[in-house]
């Protein structure tokens, strides 16, 4: 929860981007008149001296400051700058945190180890009679534009850490002077990247949702190795592809944020889903959809 | 707890329907509503080319609309009661119909030229969402009224 309104914080700004008070400043060549800003400024040039013939510093474009604010006299500030361009679709970034299941990927990996001059082979084995599943919690950034239709597409990025890996057995495949290392199993982190498309349908109150989502899984599975006093960490890492579908649900809490929770299930594979949920900041005031 | 209050701040920050208040953003002069604005116009001290009038307007509707400032019909009265429509002082082109989004507000100051001293101007608001029926507001010269002349 803390993770996920930590996100939400960092994303407000987005909430309301044409909200900011001045645009950068795009001058005129001239000045137009008593009401007009005492600045002289060049939307090509960044720079502007104050005094044409003294040593002055240096000042940046970015002091722009109009001595009035009517149309016509004011320079720094765009007309309209609290304007919608409705031309740019919706756009919608959202933090959350998702758990994850998913069959554990390391079985029949090799690996190996370094302790001081010797190098180490394992191989690593699933239990027999049942497929291990890894139980991982990530992070999840999403950033979603509107399409035509009540569709959209998105990319996502999931980081995490295993809270559960599968329970793995490890078989030394070389040995050194003083024998073979003890390979202990530890945790690991998880990386998924997705695209999604999916089709959006809104209700007064929100917003439901279905899609579909493919990308790469990657995980990285840690093994501590204790060898003659020795301790090392070593990982597999595997990957495997993801093809999920998923249903979406969410509450406005405001014309620009949301509130939601999402589930889903593996295509490819059985006893995989993933659950979640999440805080969107929007560009448009209740998507567009009302 | 610092993070609950970044949540209601982004929770809170929409636009009331007929508060004509909204956080930084005043609504001073007369104020009236029409279609989906909430819309207040100030008359400001004149500068030398003429009247000077500030509108600030919120949207009351979820969705965004259009506001079409270079379109308002305004009319000066002189102190004899002559009448005179007046256009903004645009020397660069910019006005044009722009979307506001939806609770959100927005705010322009626009001159108007005139050859003479207006004592009176009037403003048909209706006319800032092209909506047929009209509603003026009048509203009278400051102290800081001068004389000038169109540029």
């Amino acid at each position: 929860m803390k993770r996920l309104l930590v996100a939400a914080a960092a994303l407000a700004p987005v909430a309301q981007p044409y909200l900011a008070a001045a645009s950068p400043c795009h001058g005129g060549s001239s000045n137009s008149g008593n009401g007009g800003s005492s600045t002289s400024s060049s939307g090509a040039d960044h720079y502007y001296h104050p005094g044409l013939y003294q040593n002055a510093p240096v000042v940046p474009a970015s002091a722009c400051e109009d001595a009035s604010d009517v149309i016509g006299y004011r320079r720094c500030t765009k007309f309209g700058a609290w304007a919608k361009d409705l031309r740019i679709p919706h756009i919608v970034v959202e933090g959350g945190a998702v758990v994850r299941q998913f069959g554990s990927l390391f079985d029949s990996q090799t690996g190996s180890v370094i302790h001081g001059n010797e190098s180490f082979a394992y191989r690593v084995l699933a239990q027999p009679r049942s497929r291990p599943v890894d139980t991982a919690v990530l992070s999840t950034l999403r950033a979603s534009v509107g399409l035509p239709h009540g569709l959209y597409t998105a990319v996502e990025v999931d980081l995490g850490g295993l809270t559960q890996p599968g329970r793995a057995t490890t078989e030394m495949m070389s040995s050194g002077s003083f024998g073979s290392p003890e390979l202990q199993q530890e945790r690991g982190f998880v990386v998924d990247s997705l695209g999604t498309i999916g089709v959006h349908g809104a209700t007064h109150a929100g917003g439901l949702g279905v899609e579909l989502s493919g990308g790469m899984r990657v995980v990285s599975y840690s093994f501590q190795s204790n060898y003659h006093a020795c301790e090392q960490t070593t990982t597999i890492t595997a990957y495997a592809p993801i093809a999920e579908a998923r249903a979406r649900g969410e509450l406005w809490l405001s014309p620009w944020l949301t509130a939601g929770v999402t589930v889903g299930t593996s295509v490819l594979e059985k006893n995989a889903w993933m659950g979640g949920v999440y805080v969107g900041v929007h560009t448009r005031s209740f998507g567009g959809d009302r | 707890m610092k993070y609950s209050l970044a949540i209601a701040a982004l929770a809170g920050c929409a636009y009331k329907p007929g508060s004509f208040a909204y956080p930084q953003n005043e609504f001073p002069g007369q104020r009236a509503t029409v279609g989906c604005l909430d819309v207040a116009v100030e008359r400001r001290t004149d500068l030398v080319i003429g009247p000077v009038l500030g509108y600030q307007f919120a949207n009351r509707c979820d969705h965004p609309t259009t506001i079409d400032l270079g379109a308002v019909s305004v009319v000066g009265r002189n102190a004899g009661g002559t009448e005179v429509v007046l256009r903004p002082y645009d020397p660069l082109t910019e006005l044009h119909p722009v979307a506001l989004d939806g609770r959100n507000v927005g705010g322009e100051a626009l001159a108007y030229p005139s050859d003479r001293a207006i004592s009176q101007i009037c403003v048909d608001v209706a006319t800032l969402v092209h909506q047929q029926t009209p509603k003026w507001l009048c509203l009278a010269s400051t102290a800081g009224t001068v004389v000038g002349s169109v540029p």
